[in-house]
């Protein structure tokens, strides 16, 4: 329901701790870095700390050459600690030795089957097959068709082994004299072998051999290049490394508490003293309205100084919605799906969104007496609880047509000078007394759309006359010139010259244009909410021809009114979100919002 | 022999044909620097997919595409037949005959050079079942008393007793091959015969004497031009069958001409309009042409299950030469337009 105030806090450390104090900072949770190009002061020999690109070349390399060898890598949890000179002599080694293992895989081209098969050759050893000095090996595939056939031949010069077998294919192995060679490769030739040469090295055995230390070592590299992501947060001021940043001022204590080990001091400010960083904000709402804060990240942020408007979304979002889809049952799948969503994933916002909008559409649809279509099933409820003769409500009735379209505009009023209400506290809150006396936003613009508002009431509905000449003069007439008189009157209040920028003549040319257009938007503005009422009588005759169509279809009824009701709520329920939403964004958000803030991101993140 | 109610198998194997190989498929073929890449061609471009499927194209063996190519042909004779009256019945029984001459006469070829192996990696297994003779049991005839063993109980063994029991540096493999080409017809016109009133006879038979026709022109061109055979015994070589040319003319051709006087009365009969149309010599060539022009039309035009089916078989033949030789092309080399002008397209 608030903006979450916050601490800037220096964390600064000597040498050889500033590793440390980072590490810990990135794992807090409670820090949002602050980069330090944006506070450091360079003409007092301030620098940013430099990274070394020595671990993300070494990592890459390392990754390249494991990937063309086939080698997956799997950094380990815990990793020993390298010099620089450590790793220059291991990157040799494992150049070499991962380089002959990439020549000796491109030399073998293999598919999965084929390496089904040299799995099973590795049994017997490749180093020992190529070291043979009387014997020859042949290992390939085989058609199965002519698998068939080799029995045809003389079998008795050679030894042969099946490894592995396909539809297509048969992979054998054999073995046979040298003195027999020719013949046997003859044999095989003719009936379509495909030899496969068998690796000069074991692959596979070598890539285990050498598997924990390349783990280790890129865990480590891994470890340093992370680390050194964060660079841009420190910066050494006067020998010494500065971490710096916000926190929420209740959780000071608790970030301060983790670097009890190690050897820092904290600096700690009001962030009204660091004028020249702008602090981040940080929403905190309650379980109900938090979800609504997907409509504020779309918009953006509110500045750390402005409004969390969240719950006043909230509100408005429900009812808006609630009276423009309502239906009682519709409401209660849109709750269990929004809830069902919510605990299958509590991160998705929009899943709140649907269960809270879901509850609205359940009063309404209660109020309105409508379920899943169905427009007599609360007639008897009504009639005990509000005394009422049928049901409170007949939103299809001629006669509830006009009275639902006046309430729209009604709502919306009321809804409009809330939001110039919250306008005018924000101008309080920053000082910004032109604006708050003067803009159509500001205290003239609520006396005059209050005005009306208040004169067409008395009009149509209490029957009292609010628009007499004088009243008229001093609510109308005055608030019109105040208008038209706006920037003057701003630079009197601010102390600045009263003549405008261009002189006069520019000035009221543009002045009373905008004049009209202040008068034009507050009647479309009003006029906009007419859908909140359009959308209730849109709902309706969709389920009334839904219940129509059940009617027509006799025994089939229950499934047409399950896929009627499943298409009203996935086709309307989608418009009604989205015009909810128009109404907070055009004609709510415009009087009072004009977000800009900063996120609130941890430092880890980053990593 | 088909079964008339099965008119359907003129259908499926016209469907089957509309799948085959078009002048573009050929062009881009002719075009490939090497036979993966052929192979590759066939398997992701034409309907070769099926059998080509999971080879593996970039290590293919020219000799083991041909194999699985043939081995289709043979499966999709198969399935044609479905449609007919399946395996008891004259087409299969035609076929099986045909593959049995083959080889027996690959057999002699395997005895008289002791080499065996190109016999076993053609080896139709796939047709083993189907054989009068045991085929494992004829690859490994090392001699003609080996063969007669395995014909033993067949037709083929009375057939060639006269030719294989003499020393083996005498038999003589051409008229092996014409007794036994002899016996295949004489297959068809007697499977032919068990129905001579159908529709089908007369124009069954004159594709098989046209075919005869032709062989009989092929062997007195050949041997004529490369063996300066003596004109009695080309006589031997000589099928029984008359098409277009008698035997007065037959006899002429045999004793009266050189090999430029036969071309060049050959020129004056039935055949001398194609010679004159294609501009070329090449009687082998031509006599090919000749046949895949008359199956051609027998399958765009006829209804005819029995003969659309042979029709059917003798193109797609024609469309594996055609592969087999662009393989061959491509393997040496050729250039495109002297591989273009070997196809029958």
């Amino acid at each position: 329901m608030s903006i979450v105030k916050m601490k800037y806090i220096q964390t600064i450390a000597d040498k050889n701790h500033y590793k440390e104090m980072l590490i810990t900072g990135a794992n807090s949770n409670y820090l949002h870095g602050e980069l330090a190009s944006n506070w450091i002061d360079v003409e007092n020999g301030d620098t940013v700390l430099v990274e070394d690109t020595l671990y993300n070349d070494t990592l890459n390399q390392i990754h390249n050459l494991c990937h063309m060898a086939g080698y997956q890598i799997k950094p380990k949890e815990q990793f020993k600690k390298y010099t620089v000179e450590e790793i220059q002599a291991f990157l040799v080694d494992f150049e070499r030795i991962f380089k002959t293992v990439c020549e000796v895989n491109d030399a073998v081209s293999l598919n999965a089957d084929d390496g089904v098969a040299l799995e099973k050759l590795r049994e017997i050893g490749f180093e020992a097959m190529n070291q043979c000095r009387y014997v020859t090996f042949g290992f390939g595939r085989m058609p199965n068709e002519s698998m068939k056939k080799l029995d045809l031949h003389d079998q008795s010069k050679y030894e042969m082994v099946e490894l592995h077998k396909s539809n297509i294919y048969t992979w054998v192995a054999y073995v046979t004299s040298n003195t027999f060679v020719k013949e046997v490769k003859r044999i095989f030739d003719s009936l379509y072998f495909e030899e496969i040469k068998i690796p000069i090295i074991d692959t596979h055995r070598i890539l285990v051999e050498y598997a924990d230390a390349v783990d280790d070592m890129v865990a480590f590299l891994k470890y340093r290049y992370d680390l050194m992501k964060l660079y841009k947060y420190v910066g050494v001021v006067d020998g010494n490394y500065v971490l710096a940043g916000f926190v929420s001022e209740q959780d000071v204590r608790a970030y301060k508490a983790l670097f009890q080990h190690i050897d820092v001091v904290f600096q700690e400010k009001d962030v009204n003293e660091v004028s020249n960083l702008k602090p981040p904000t940080k929403l905190k709402n309650n379980w109900f309205t938090r979800p609504f804060e997907i409509f504020i990240n779309m918009y953006g942020l509110p500045g750390y100084w402005d409004m969390d408007p969240t719950t006043f979304v909230c509100l408005t979002y429900c009812l808006l919605f609630g009276i423009m889809f309502g239906d009682f049952g519709q409401g209660f799948v849109l709750f269990l799906l929004g809830t069902l969503l919510e605990l299958k994933n509590p991160k998705m916002l929009l899943a709140g969104v649907i269960s809270r909008v879901g509850i609205a559409s359940m009063i309404f649809g209660f109020l309105f007496g409508s379920f899943f279509g169905n427009e007599e099933l609360f007639n008897p409820i009504h009639q005990a609880l509000f005394g009422v003769k049928d049901k409170l409500f007949h939103v299809m009735d001629g006669s509830s047509t006009m009275i639902l379209l006046s309430s729209a505009i009604l709502i919306g009023a009321v809804l409009i000078l809330i939001s110039m209400l919250i306008n005018m506290y924000l101008h309080i809150k920053h000082k910004a007394y032109g604006e708050l006396l003067f803009s159509p936003n500001g205290i003239t613009g609520f006396i005059l759309y209050g005005y009306i508002f208040y004169g067409l009431l008395g009009m149509f509905m209490f029957q009292y006359q609010a628009f007499t000449k004088l009243n008229l003069i001093l609510f109308l007439g005055i608030p019109a010139l105040i208008f038209l008189m706006k920037e003057p009157l701003v630079h009197l209040v601010e102390g600045k010259a009263i003549r405008p920028k261009h002189g006069w003549g520019a000035y009221f040319t543009e002045a009373i244009f905008e004049v009209f257009e202040i008068f034009l938007s507050y009647i479309t503005n009003s006029m906009s909410y007419l859908r909140v009422g359009g959308f209730v009588l849109s709902h309706a005759g969709m389920m009334l021809v839904v219940m129509t169509l059940v009617e027509m279809t006799g025994k089939s009824g229950l499934l047409v009114m399950i896929i009627g009701n499943i298409f009203v709520i996935g086709l309307e329920g989608l418009i009604v979100g989205i015009q909810t939403l128009r109404l907070q964004y055009y004609e709510m958000f415009s009087r009072y919002y004009s977000g800009g803030g900063k996120e609130f991101k941890l430092i880890s993140k980053d990593i | 022999m088909l079964n008339k109610s099965s008119y359907a198998i003129s259908s499926k194997a016209k469907a089957m044909y509309g799948k085959r190989l078009k002048l573009e498929d050929y062009q881009a073929l002719i075009a490939k620097k090497s036979i993966p890449e052929i192979a590759s061609y066939l398997k992701k471009e034409t309907y070769y997919q099926e059998v080509l499927d999971g080879i593996n194209e970039g290590s293919i063996h020219r000799g083991k595409l041909e194999y699985l190519i043939r081995q289709d042909l043979f499966e999709r004779f198969n399935r044609l037949l479905k449609y007919g009256l399946g395996d008891q019945h004259g087409t299969y029984r035609w076929f099986i005959v045909l593959t049995e001459v083959e080889q027996i006469l690959e057999s002699i070829r395997v005895i008289q050079s002791q080499d065996n192996f190109d016999m076993i990696s053609r080896l139709p297994l796939f047709l083993e079942k189907s054989m009068s003779f045991d085929l494992k049991e004829l690859i490994n005839a090392r001699s003609f008393q080996d063969l007669h063993k395995v014909i033993e109980h067949t037709p083929y063994n009375k057939l060639l007793s006269r030719y294989l029991f003499v020393e083996q540096e005498n038999v003589d493999y051409v008229q092996c091959e014409h007794i036994l080409k002899e016996y295949y017809y004489q297959t068809i016109f007697d499977i032919l015969k068990e129905n001579p009133d159908s529709a089908s006879f007369k124009a069954m038979r004159d594709i098989f004497h046209l075919q005869m026709e032709l062989e009989n022109i092929n062997k007195i061109y050949r041997l004529k031009k490369y063996f300066k055979t003596a004109p009695s015994q080309i006589n031997k070589y000589m099928n029984k069958a008359r098409y277009h040319i008698n035997d007065k003319l037959l006899h002429k051709f045999i004793y009266d001409c050189n090999l430029e006087e036969f071309i060049e009365a050959l020129k004056h009969t039935y055949y001398g309009k194609f010679i004159k149309k294609s501009g070329v010599d090449d009687i082998e060539w031509l006599s090919k042409q000749i046949l895949y022009h008359n199956h051609r039309q027998n399958l765009l035009y006829s209804n005819d299950p029995d003969l659309v089916l042979i029709a059917y078989l003798a193109l797609i033949e024609v469309e594996i030469q055609n592969i087999i030789d662009i393989i061959e092309g491509v393997r040496y080399k050729v250039p495109q337009d002297k591989i273009f002008k070997l196809l029958l397209i």
